[in-house]
């Protein structure tokens, strides 16, 4: 599979601005996720310990799976969303908009390899590596926040619990919607050129409706990645 | 919908189109690039609106549309970028820091140069001239610049323009009507 891929943005300019963008989405977001999933993995456990009256290791065992099958794979593409879809809106809008895409495709370069396929890839990957920093905080504030704080014990358990399947399909969905999202922000923005030609709409409305389309198709997406793969999460308990 | 044969243009003959507006002015040159690349035709576009990535680097912007076809390295490109640019009058440590500037840096004036000395390393059978860029060049009276654009002499010239703007004169000039650039 990464043989196309490669084939189609082998140019330095595509590569550069792959890992321009797997920086800025992929690393730099990294303390908003932590703070998010910090937050939320410490109410989780308080309320199932306290409210509920879990024990401590199961609350934890609970935390990773409402994490890995609900809230990471959903609410990391919204993080992502919220922080770089509109980013990618402007800088697509602005080269369409100040002709620089018709320059390239006058070039004979197509502006999907130079710009689209590499964000596409690096939103998606993003995504797995800020799902990666989402889990790893659940699991350490979770294990640190438990009243009864036997931090190996509770790992202990965690471990030998934890589902490769619900990993990789986590991974999966989170991947996919990054993809989906750095695609959707990518074809609002360039929907600037099309503006040059008097379709009425400007940069800015374009961009909120490229993010909100986005977040739309994220919500839509995990809901039908959700009913699909239950199944076989299900039977993986 | 055909167009003109563009392989079959002599080398060194000058033309001229005139479009009604700008639209189509600009969608005429869309179709004469979309044209020479579905021949494989060497050609070099020399136009201002959206020929620079802005934020790629001048000397990226250079080799892109080489590098995008041909196993040329960015490198090589940048040398000779920079020996053309001491062409044009710029010193060997301007020329660099040229090179090295991201293209929304530079002035019309420095991406105008950053334009031809594309199409000169292209080596291009055919050029594709935007009506605002040509006239630009003309006005460049300085030596080095007309000298830099008589490397480009032998290739077949196309200049594009709308209405209102300004048309090269001369004998060497050959107007095409509308309805010829396109063979039906």
């Amino acid at each position: 599979m990464a043989a196309p891929l490669f084939k189609l943005m082998p140019r330095l300019p595509a590569l550069r601005e792959f890992f321009r963008l797997l920086y800025l989405d992929g690393v730099r977001s990294v303390g908003l996720v932590v703070l998010m999933a910090a937050a939320l993995a410490a109410g989780e456990v308080r309320l199932m310990t306290d409210s509920l009256g879990l024990r401590s290791a199961y609350s934890v065992h609970l935390q990773w799976l409402v994490s890995v099958r609900v809230l990471g794979p959903l609410l990391v593409p919204v993080v992502f969303i919220a922080r770089s879809g509109a980013a990618i809106a402007v800088s697509v809008g602005e080269m369409a908009g100040k002709g620089e895409w018709r320059g390239l495709r006058r070039q004979g370069i197509n502006p999907f390899g130079i710009y689209v396929l590499p964000c596409t890839v690096a939103g998606s990957l993003s995504c797995m590596l800020l799902l990666c920093y989402w889990l790893a905080t659940g699991v350490i504030i979770s294990v640190v926040s438990s009243p009864n704080f036997d931090v190996l014990g509770e790992l202990d358990l965690l471990f030998s619990q934890i589902n490769g399947i619900d990993m990789v399909l986590a991974l999966l969905r989170a991947g996919l919607c990054g993809a989906v999202a750095s695609l959707i922000t990518c074809w609002w923005g360039s929907r600037a050129e099309l503006n040059d030609r008097d379709q009425g709409l400007s940069l800015p409305s374009l961009v909120s409706e490229g993010v909100l389309q986005a977040l739309v198709a994220v919500l839509l997406l995990d809901l039908l990645s959700s009913t699909l793969i239950q199944p076989i999460t299900l039977t993986s308990l | 919908m055909k167009l003109l044969p563009l392989q079959q243009l002599p080398q060194g003959s000058r033309w001229l189109y005139r479009g009604q507006n700008l639209v189509e002015k600009e969608s005429v040159i869309d179709q004469l690039c979309a044209h020479a690349n579905a021949e494989q035709l060497s050609y070099g576009l020399l136009s201002l609106k959206g020929a620079l990535v802005s934020h790629l680097s001048l000397a990226e912007n250079i080799w892109l549309p080489i590098g995008w076809r041909l196993p040329r390295r960015l490198g090589s490109v940048a040398h000779r970028a920079r020996e053309l640019l001491q062409c044009l009058g710029y010193n060997s440590d301007r020329a660099s820091e040229l090179l090295q500037s991201r293209s929304r840096d530079l002035t019309p004036l420095e991406a105008q140069a950053g334009i031809l000395i594309r199409a000169l390393i292209l080596e291009p059978h055919l050029l594709i001239f935007d009506a605002d860029w040509f006239a630009r060049a003309q006005q460049q009276q300085q030596q080095p610049w007309q000298q830099t654009m008589a490397q480009l002499n032998g290739a077949a010239w196309i200049v594009v323009a709308d209405a209102e703007q300004p048309l090269p004169s001369g004998n060497q000039w050959t107007s095409i009507a509308p309805g010829a650039l396109l063979e039906r």
